[in-house]
């Protein structure tokens, strides 16, 4: 089962933090207070299209031969992923 | 998904690839414009004459489509935070007239070919014509925001104005010269 990384607090809606890691091998913990890194904070489509465009090798053509979609559909799907990860900063 | 496709091919087809599809349509709807004698002031207007010359029924055209796609360029330019392209403004909005065909087809067949003012065939193209522009509207309407990469307010104003400013230009231009 494909589970999701929750990303807002269901209570109050603000962003959730990282407050503990479990190693599974050594089943040492590590407690404290971490931002969740910048990527993780894109829903799983977003991800999941930079993880792409990385493996096109930052090819927007590529990416569009694909997903067999158009080029400036992909291109503005780039742009609203860097206005958001801009947003976060 | 083939409604969708109708009002919206864009996410799929763009660029020069648009371009070359729309190409031979526009073409034969040229074509066809020239045979049953139907012009293009605009988008907005059309006026049955025929015994025009071959090269004023593409000049309607080309008026109409430059001018439209140079509005939209210029505004895209202005006001979005994209790197645009012109070729993808240029193919859909191209892509975009396919509509208009509608029409001048229609008015191959004999009961369309000639008719006087007040008749039921005049009412019927006039419907037509109000249906296919309404369709090349709202694919020129989504053409435009994916080439340019719009939302919002700033999307609906600058439309609006590229659309009116071209639709006047074009009259003008064809009124005066043509």
């Amino acid at each position: 089962m494909n589970k999701k990384l929750p990303l807002i607090c269901p209570s109050c809606e603000n962003q959730l933090k990282v407050k503990q890691l479990h190693c599974t091998k050594c089943e040492t913990e590590v407690s404290g207070l971490f931002e969740l890194p910048m990527i993780s904070q894109l829903n799983s489509k977003e991800q999941l299209f930079i993880i792409d465009f990385v493996k096109a090798s930052g090819s927007l053509k590529l990416m569009a031969q694909k997903l067999k979609l158009s080029y400036p559909t992909v291109r503005n799907r780039l742009d609203d992923i860097i206005e958001k990860l801009n947003n976060i900063v | 998904m083939k409604a969708r496709f109708a009002i919206n091919p864009f996410y799929k087809i763009a660029g020069f690839k648009s371009f070359l599809i729309a190409l031979p349509f526009v073409a034969l709807t040229i074509y066809l414009a020239q045979v049953t004698g139907t012009h293009q002031l605009g988008l907005l207007k059309f006026r049955l004459a025929k015994d025009s010359d071959f090269t004023i029924f593409m000049a309607e055209v080309l008026i109409n489509w430059v001018l439209l796609t140079g509005f939209f360029y210029l505004s895209g330019i202005l006001l979005s935070k994209s790197n645009i392209r012109l070729i993808d403004i240029l193919g859909t909005t191209l892509l975009s007239r396919l509509p208009l065909i509608i029409v001048p087809t229609i008015r191959l067949l004999l009961p369309f070919r000639s008719f006087i003012n007040q008749s039921w065939q005049l009412s019927f193209i006039t419907t037509l014509y109000i249906a296919s522009i309404t369709w090349v509207i709202v694919l020129l309407y989504n053409a435009y925001r994916l080439s340019v990469n719009l939302k919002g307010s700033s999307l609906y104003f600058s439309f609006i104005v590229s659309f009116l400013l071209a639709e006047v230009f074009s009259q003008i231009i064809i009124t005066l010269y043509l």
